[in-house]
């Protein structure tokens, strides 16, 4: 024993794998914060949709002829289910209409996001007066107000729309303002030595800097958008992914709804892809 | 913040009339050179800093001219208050009391007519090296033609004609301190002031750097105020040195640099120059 500890020195990595070899081994795959090669990256991204599906399956498997009400469709139930949608006309109408009112109500917010934010984190003027009111309203349930939505604005697509952009402009807002506020003070005090007045600061220092920030919020808040979706389809509406979720479940459909839900998910993945490279694509210089 | 900042500048404006006057006057034999104008002149400058339980006397009652065409450097430990000083050169800070003038005219905020390098990291980051040193062209007001001859011109003279459409990012930083000081002379600027330029470059970087700051401050005339802590290259560099105190910064003492406006690197073993670097090695660390 005595012998053991004497042999360890200071410096010799006591979990090096071989004698002869010292460090601890950074590993391929596990290193902390490390990078995967292209190859790696699509195999374990597979793997990881292989491995939902294969977990979908056990539990169709599993609650199949159940009694008590169980339910979880299998995958070819759904595929069927989803077709049926295709050929009845309605998933593309549904898509088209959902999209819609995302791409008005979740634009509307992040332009106004981006304004508003930029404003907040390039002047502690703006960021002092607008602080606390957007504090207070960041935490009013934009869902708890659709009555008033209702009485407001009336059962067209307004109220939806508007649910979306009060759902997400706040934290679109604040977390724009984040992005803002990380730009170096040292590029703008050399703008400004240049002599760049503080539009141009502003148009051509914050704005391109921040850039690739705001699509990342972008990219993390559409997720909220289409949340807000729901509860703005719940609202006398006939077209939509939400609408036919709530109606299959009505009708114990859930081959159907379960359609719907991998529709919201391939929507979702298809739109962060998307923001991903516009993000490449708009700020080649960042990473 | 912003608000009590400016409140605070107004007060000192108002203030300063009258003793600006006095200081001047008890001050006018402060100057570098009696033959030369100043072009820069500071006078009487003070920086106080509110501090919790108090104010933190920072830069106290700086005197400093620098000729038109003067290369004047300023050392000092760090935290003595000298990048501050370059900062309210340059307009980014405001002085709590004395003032600071160019041409006779009062600095109230940054302009194009100081140019700043920093010590590193200041490039637009998504601009290559030829948009970078066009930006302050830009604010000009200039046209596209017009830009890209001064800046072909300008890169000529920082050598880096080849790198003209790189990104900052793949650019070593001494080739980065290069373009920093391209964009900041290439809108002409009547002072440069140079913070640490060469701080955060290795030694044959740094040696090669001083090389191209002495060639380009020949061939463009410029009048430079720098700050650096590395008294060899103050002595190389400069026409004048000033020694700043720690906190308070006050100046403890200025040499005149007694070689001649064209050196080679072979001065530095002159025994003047090993001399004087002694000398200022103690002033600095107060063995004298």
């Amino acid at each position: 024993m005595a012998t053991t500890t004497t042999t360890v020195g200071v410096g010799v990595d006591r979990e090096s794998p071989r004698a002869g070899e010292r460090g601890r081994p950074l590993g391929r795959l596990w290193r902390v914060r490390g990078e995967l090669t292209f190859r790696w990256r699509v195999c374990l991204g597979a793997a990881g949709l292989v491995g939902v599906v294969a977990l979908w399956l056990v539990a169709a498997n599993a609650t199949a002829g159940s009694q008590q009400g169980v339910v979880v469709p299998s995958p070819a139930a759904t595929w069927d289910a989803l077709r049926e949608l295709h050929a009845e006309g309605l998933l593309v109408s549904d898509v088209l209409a959902s999209t819609e009112r995302i791409f008005y109500g979740y634009g509307i917010s992040m332009a106004i996001g981006v304004v508003v934010g930029l404003a907040m984190g390039a002047f502690p003027s703006a960021e002092g007066t607008l602080e606390a009111p957007i504090g207070f309203a960041r935490y009013i349930p934009a869902s708890a107000l659709t009555p008033l939505m209702l009485l407001w604005l009336g059962i067209d697509e307004a109220p939806k729309i508007t649910l979306i952009i009060i759902g997400t402009v706040f934290y679109n807002i604040l977390m724009v303002a984040d992005v803002a506020r990380s730009v170096p003070r040292q590029l703008i005090d050399a703008a400004a030595t240049l002599g760049a007045s503080r539009g141009r600061i502003l148009a051509r220092v914050v704005w391109p800097h921040s850039i690739p920030g705001i699509i990342d919020v972008a990219r993390i808040n559409l997720a909220a958008g289409w949340l807000m979706l729901v509860v703005a389809e719940l609202l006398a509406t006939d077209e939509g992914l939400a609408v036919r979720v709530v109606r299959a479940t009505r009708f114990r459909d859930y081959d159907r709804m379960f359609a719907i839900l991998l529709v919201f998910g391939v929507i979702g993945m298809l739109s962060d892809l998307a923001l991903r490279g516009l993000r490449r694509w708009a700020a080649p210089w960042n990473r | 913040m912003g608000g009590t900042v400016e409140s605070v500048t107004l007060m000192v404006g108002a203030a300063r009339g009258v003793g600006a006057v006095a200081r001047a006057s008890a001050s006018s034999d402060a100057g570098t050179d009696g033959s030369a104008p100043a072009k820069l002149r500071i006078r009487g400058l003070e920086k106080r800093y509110p501090v919790k339980g108090g104010e933190l006397l920072a830069l106290d009652g700086i005197d400093l001219d620098v000729p038109a065409g003067g290369f004047v450097t300023l050392v000092g430990t760090s935290g003595c208050g000298k990048s501050t000083l370059l900062n309210i050169v340059a307009g980014l800070d405001a002085p709590s009391a004395g003032d600071v003038t160019v041409d006779g005219d009062r600095i109230v905020g940054p302009g194009p007519d100081r140019g700043l390098v920093f010590q590193a990291y200041s490039l637009f980051p998504w601009r290559t090296v030829a948009e970078n040193v066009a930006f302050g062209l830009e604010c000009q007001g200039l046209s596209r033609t017009q830009r890209r001859a001064r800046v072909e011109a300008m890169l000529g003279v920082v050598g880096l004609t080849e790198f003209a459409e790189w990104l900052p990012r793949d650019l070593s930083g001494g080739m980065c301190q290069r373009v920093a000081i391209a964009r900041a002379l290439v809108i002409e600027p009547d002072v440069l002031l140079l913070d640490e330029p060469f701080g955060a470059l290795d030694l044959q970087t740094r040696q090669n750097l001083h090389e191209f700051l002495r060639l380009v401050w020949q061939r463009t005339g410029a009048t430079v105020l720098m700050v650096t802590h590395d008294i060899g290259e103050a002595i190389y560099l400069s026409d004048q040195v000033v020694v700043l105190s720690d906190r308070p910064g006050r100046v403890v003492e200025r040499i005149d640099v007694p070689f001649g406006r064209s050196r080679e690197p072979d001065v530095r073993r002159d025994a003047r120059f090993l001399a004087l670097e002694h000398d200022l090695d103690d002033l600095l660390h107060g063995r004298r």
